[in-house]
């Protein structure tokens, strides 16, 4: 059996061929068993939705259980209020600072500084380490304050919250915000000075667009070959197919490979949205559109954790000057079929479902980003090539798993 | 001297490893007492060989992972197997119940069916304070308890509204506390991830939650995790 990557979420292997200097084959296989979580949601009642998908991963529970919420609210034709939409949002940006900084610090970044675990990082580098245990402590209390748990939040349901934060916890978040904030410019800095490998290429991104926010919540999806659509018509652009060799689906658009995550959102997206602190940092360190170099997707991750934390503190300073109201929970009265389309922290997640009329969920789908990410990844282990010449075997699997690990795969999404 | 540690995943959504990374700094004091030797989540250097203690998360699925299971448990002084998924069966377990044929698939194993199991940590996600206290009770030679209590009662402790006096499910009545009564907390219903406490009236509760919510929804919601009255005790069931 094949050994799997370490240091990436879920159970993965590769194999590549190398024949005169050249990948010939390529594979990435996922060793993830399938949960068939589309199919156990089968007979089961509305609001069981959230809480079973957010099983799917351990790492983005909280983008699950928004998206889904999302997906059986569009099936109820229910809307929520503006602060629903709004502690939606915090819990967002709580969820991009903790899986963007557990992936920088603990798995990206042993790679650069030549450490072989996160345990060895932080015996030699303590004071880089403890940067990503404030980055990580002030996520999973944001998560922990609006959702009630860090890992499978419990409070956000379909229709609203359940409980909501006192105004005192929200206050007491902001100073650490802020002080998060001047660590993710430290993180920022950092990710700039190291030299990544140069793979450059087309590359197809794919992502949420909205005019006037740096969208993650709704929006339609944009990609760089000019389609526009809405979240209902995925089926249309993004087409799943199943491999031989591995549990994961593979997930093209119409055949092409493409890729989602924070640098398709950033060459979408652009930079205007971002917040002003932010884009500063990016004039500083002269980062140009579009990123189509796959390792990119790390400095684009390192930006996008700045821009949440700052946007954190933000939502946190609106919520103290208004108060969170404790508002009732819209029920549901009559059900159909809907969906939803927000950004996880690795890509696009779409969620559908069919629900009778007594609201049992007749039917489930679920596209997770890395299903979309998979064959980029196959495509890039060929390019990696040139690379790959003059090194020795242990050298290659190393600058291989490195690239793995640059598109963050979650396997166990993948998989679900 | 350090005893040896082995942190191993089976199938399920690996958050219950994010729970013990999510309190890093806890999790960081426990490596004055323990080295780890095998956590591919967390490091490059991953030593095949003999571990004082293998932490296992997640179901058996599939011959593979039970022939991993096993290799395990010859190579492991204690084994601690964590969360519902290893426990109850996890929300993947839901697929035993189901008629055969649907997936051709054979049912998904909990930890204790296959291989004997020194401790459970129940929960989904785990309580990473429990599993923290449990470790370091195995290096001091301790016996580890779970409590034994209901949910209810660290519900009340917390000054929670009884959801079951409002009309609305729960399953506090029959479920082993060690939570904190986190789920009723933040406004949810608990929903039995820890399992059944020791003696539950399952069948009171059902009788009391059938009038509310109906019997299909009832099943349901006493099966998202899998089966409730799995032992917690493994050498009972061996």
């Amino acid at each position: 059996m094949e050994t799997a990557v370490p240091k990436i979420e879920g159970h993965a292997a590769f194999y590549t061929h190398l024949k005169s200097g050249h990948v010939d084959k390529a594979r990435i296989i996922g060793l993830e068993n399938d949960r068939f979580v589309e199919r156990i949601l089968v007979g089961r009642k509305y609001w069981e939705a959230p809480i079973i998908t957010s099983r799917i991963c351990g790492i983005c529970p909280v983008i699950h259980n928004i998206t889904s919420t999302r997906a059986i609210e569009n099936a109820c034709n229910i809307e929520v209020s503006n602060q629903t939409i709004l502690l939606r949002k915090l819990m967002l940006a709580g969820q991009m600072v903790q899986s963007h900084s557990l992936h920088l610090y603990l798995l990206v970044l042993p790679d650069f500084v030549g450490a072989s675990s996160s345990f060895e990082l932080q015996r030699d580098h303590p004071e880089i380490f403890q940067n990503a245990i404030e980055l990580k402590k002030y996520a999973d209390r944001i998560i922990e304050t609006v959702g009630g748990r860090a890992v499978h939040p419990v409070a956000s349901v379909p229709g609203g919250f359940k409980s909501f934060p006192t105004k005192e916890k929200i206050t007491a978040l902001i100073p650490i915000g802020q002080k998060t904030t001047e660590i993710a410019e430290t993180t920022l800095r950092l990710f700039a000075t190291f030299k990544y490998p140069q793979l450059k290429r087309e590359i197809i991104s794919s992502a949420l667009y909205l005019d006037h926010e740096y969208a993650i919540y709704n929006g339609d999806i944009w990609n760089s070959k000019g389609d526009i659509f809405k979240a209902e018509k995925y089926h249309d652009y993004i087409y799943e197919e199943l491999k031989p060799y591995t549990r994961a689906k593979f997930g093209t658009l119409k055949g092409y490979e493409m890729v989602v995550g924070a640098a398709a959102r950033l060459n979408i997206n652009g930079f205007k949205n971002l917040s002003p602190k932010t884009q500063e940092l990016i004039e500083e360190f002269n980062i140009t559109l579009p990123l189509n170099n796959p390792f990119d997707n790390i400095m684009a991750q390192a930006i996008e954790n700045h821009h949440f934390a700052a946007q954190s503190v933000e939502l946190l300073e609106y919520f103290q000057k208004t108060g969170v109201k404790n508002e009732k929970l819209v029920v549901p009265s009559d059900f159909g079929k809907g969906t939803a389309a927000c950004e996880a922290p690795r890509g696009t997640l779409f969620h559908y479902y069919n629900l009778d009329k007594d609201g049992f969920i007749e039917k489930c789908d679920i596209i997770t980003p890395t299903v979309q990410t998979l064959p980029a990844i196959e495509f890039d282990l060929k390019n990696l090539s040139p690379l790959l010449k003059d090194l020795s075997p242990s050298e290659r699997s190393t600058l291989i798993e490195t690239l793995i690990r640059a598109y963050d795969p979650c396997i166990t999404c993948a998989t679900h | 001297m350090k005893k040896s540690l082995a942190i191993f995943s089976l199938t399920s959504c690996e958050g219950c490893q994010f729970e013990m990374l999510n309190h890093y700094e806890t999790f960081n004091g426990l490596l004055k007492y323990f080295e780890i030797k095998n956590f591919r989540l967390g490091q490059e250097n991953n030593f095949d060989e003999n571990f004082d203690i293998a932490i296992i998360e997640g179901s058996a699925d599939g011959e593979e992972q039970i022939k991993f299971l096993k290799k395990i448990r010859k190579q492991s002084k204690v084994i601690v197997a964590i969360g519902a998924c290893a426990h109850l069966g996890g929300i993947q377990s839901e697929r035993n119940s189901l008629p055969q044929g649907i997936f051709h698939k054979k049912p998904t194993k909990i930890v204790p069916a296959v291989i004997k199991t020194e401790y459970i940590i129940p929960g989904c996600p785990i309580n990473h304070a429990e599993l923290y206290h449990c470790l370091l009770d195995i290096y001091w030679g301790k016996q580890f308890f779970l409590p034994d209590l209901a949910v209810c009662f660290e519900c009340r402790v917390n000054e929670n509204e009884c959801l079951i006096k409002s009309g609305k499910p729960c399953l506090g009545p029959i479920t082993r506390s060690g939570c904190n009564s986190v789920c009723v907390n933040a406004g949810e219903a608990c929903l039995g991830c820890r399992g059944a406490k020791p003696e539950p009236n399952i069948e009171k509760l059902k009788k009391i939650l059938e009038p509310m919510i109906g019997e299909k929804e009832t099943e349901n919601i006493m099966t998202i995790y899998g089966d409730l009255t799995n032992e917690i005790d493994p050498s009972a069931k061996k």
